[in-house]
């Protein structure tokens, strides 16, 4: 499915990475470190959850870096873990119980694997205090299951502001191409120059050919009512926008006369194929502009149409070069395809070309199906 | 008065035509389908007053009015709907009209050209165009988007710069495409003085002047420049102001 909504800028995961290692190494090194510092300052040494006054021995910070390294290898496999199973996707109430228990998994875990050690340094110590096994057990497991969820918390917190973050500006970025495709919207409209200069021709035509000034009053009135509708429409058969297309011919016609003469050949099948509202409609606008107006003597425009394969192929020809377009900043031609572009993706494509007799030709290229799943397009509101 | 219409739709030169019968002081002498046409029509008919478009094949009106031989005659634009033209037009109060034309809007352009200075002159338009360019004629000049018609009296210096003319007025340094030479021989030369071979001064805008080295003088143009005079430039100078 394609969609015409960027994705949000994601952190690369490499970047990701780099910070978690970050993380880790400061957390677990920087927690270590508190400890031992703790422990000197106190004179005083947790054995088995009995605290003893005495100085720190080696064994005894060795105990605490090892037990602090099987910690830190516990949670990268946590890590492990929330990657494969997608966590970090889930709401806040999916994942709260998850992480209950998975720290207390790791809690237990944690206290399971850090047992032998202390029964290893356990021979050689002097133990004078006794205490319950299980007692010392159960200890180990709560503390080890509360520094297991306040790992969990960190953790979680940072993706979860960065969802929320990205939202946010998925939001924004959703907003900005709504707005863009209604600008664009108003920018397809049918050009007002056109529409007062008709005006003037039709004032002067109604008493020179009044039947002629009645059948452009219609014309019109046709091409206003389509190009105020084409906002609204997702497509429409080509045979409705050709239609347009010769009112719009016929008006220019009116103005040009004998400067501007027509040909348009599109095949039955063609006609049936569904095309984005005023599409074929800018290129003929763009055809007359560039080809026809600049020029004393005029000239053809041919509209040439027809299937082939699975593809509509679509060509408007007017005489002229890409030169004369110079000064123009091809903004009604940029806006067709990126028109097209929204609802064909890159299935559709859109050309202006020179060619060395002296014509310019803009050529369409559209696929006869799948105009209807386009839900990227759809999404847009019309109007307002 | 007479008048020529410029405009490459041959409707839109009968819709003119027919509102200007409503108006029998203007006669239309002429009619013009595109900008060479129009020059060969102002050379041959030497109309008053010209209706011209903006948009025509080639050039444009503006191109015309920009390699009509001044002096000009009066120009009412029509234009169907063009923003920046617009902007320009307003920008400095010259004639305009929106097409489709109100017959109103006609009556008050042709108004405002019965009432301008210039008309005075435009009884004898021929030996006008022969003879130096008037304080009151106008000087079309455009640069970009701006356009002016400037009065000649309003002008305060011309600069050479190659085959452009610089053409100092009231806020504005626009080049005009005419060389300074050119423009000197159409010029009063009881108004305009050539200072140097760069630069021609308005006498009429000299603020003061005040003795300069070698025998020279330094020339302040008000609110503008100052010019240099040589010695010998000076010499010219003091003999023509002591008459």
């Amino acid at each position: 499915m394609s969609s015409p909504v960027v994705p949000p800028t994601e952190r690369p995961a490499s970047r990701n990475s780099r910070l978690y290692v970050a993380c880790q190494a400061v957390g677990w090194g920087g927690w270590t470190l508190l400890y031992i510092c703790l422990l000197f300052a106190q004179g005083e040494v947790l054995v088995k959850g009995e605290v003893i006054n005495k100085q720190p021995t080696p064994t005894d910070l060795a105990l605490i870096v090892a037990g602090n390294c099987i910690g830190l290898v516990l949670t990268h496999l946590y890590r492990l873990h929330i990657h494969r199973r997608g966590w970090a996707q889930l709401s806040l109430r999916a994942l709260l119980p998850r992480i209950g228990l998975a720290s207390l998994l790791l809690g237990v875990a944690w206290t399971g694997l850090t047992w032998p050690l202390l029964h290893i340094f356990e021979s050689q110590g002097e133990q004078t205090v006794q205490i319950s096994r299980a007692t010392v057990v159960v200890y180990s497991v709560f503390n080890g299951t509360v520094f297991m969820f306040v790992w969990s918390a960190l953790y979680f917190g940072y993706h979860l502001f960065e969802r929320y973050r990205r939202s946010e500006v998925a939001v924004w970025q959703l907003q900005s191409t709504a707005k863009e495709a209604e600008l664009r919207a108003l920018k397809s409209q049918v050009n007002p120059h056109f529409i007062f200069n008709s005006l003037n021709s039709l004032r002067a035509l109604i008493d020179e050919n009044p039947a002629q000034a009645r059948d452009a009053v219609t014309r019109l009135a046709n091409l206003l009512r389509y190009s105020l509708k084409a906002g609204q429409l997702e497509t429409v058969p080509l045979s409705d926008e050709l239609q347009i297309v010769g009112d719009y011919l016929a008006l220019e016609q009116v103005r040009h006369e004998d400067r501007l003469r027509v040909r348009i050949e599109v095949s039955p099948e063609a006609q049936a194929v569904n095309v984005p509202p005023m599409l074929v409609q800018t290129l003929v606008e763009n055809a007359v502009k560039y080809g026809i107006a600049p020029r004393r003597e005029g000239g053809e425009i041919s509209i040439v149409g027809r299937c082939e394969g699975e593809r509509l192929l679509l060509r408007v020809t007017n005489p002229g070069t890409l030169d004369a377009r110079g000064g123009s900043t091809g903004l009604g031609l940029r806006n067709a395809a990126e028109r097209l572009r929204l609802i064909f993706g890159e299935k559709a494509r859109l050309r202006l070309e020179a060619q060395p007799v002296g014509l310019v030709v803009a050529s369409i290229e559209l696929p006869l199906a799948g105009v209807h799943s386009t839900p990227a397009y759809r999404s847009i509101p019309a109007v307002p | 008065m007479k008048a020529l219409l410029v405009d490459d739709e041959r409707l839109a030169r009968k819709e003119l035509r027919k509102l200007l019968t409503a108006h029998p002081h203007i006669e239309v002498v002429g009619e013009a389908a595109d900008a060479a046409e129009a020059r060969q029509a102002v050379a041959a008919l030497t109309p008053d007053l010209l209706f011209l478009d903006v948009q025509m094949p080639g050039e444009d009106g503006f191109a015309l009015l920009e390699s009509l031989e001044p002096p000009l005659p009066h120009v009412i634009f029509a234009t169907a709907f063009d923003e920046f033209a617009v902007k320009a037009f307003e920008f400095n109060a010259l004639d305009y009209l929106l097409k489709p034309v109100d017959p109103a809007r006609l009556a008050a352009a042709l108004t405002k050209i019965a009432a301008a200075p210039a008309a005075e002159e435009g009884a004898e338009p021929v030996t006008i165009r022969t003879d130096r360019l008037h304080a009151h004629d106008k000087v079309f000049v455009r640069q970009g988007e701006q356009c002016w018609f400037v009065e000649v009296r309003s002008i305060r210096l011309l600069e050479s710069e190659g085959n452009y003319t610089r053409v100092h007025f009231d806020g504005a340094q626009p080049l005009l495409f005419r060389s300074l030479n050119a423009m000197e021989e159409r010029l009063d030369q009881r108004m305009f003085f050539r200072a140097n071979r760069r630069q021609l001064v308005n006498l009429e805008w000299i603020d003061k002047i005040e003795p300069w080295f070698s025998g020279g003088l330094l020339v302040h143009i008000k609110g503008g420049p100052r010019v240099e005079l040589s010695r010998r430039q000076a010499q010219a100078f003091r003999e023509q102001m002591s008459l």
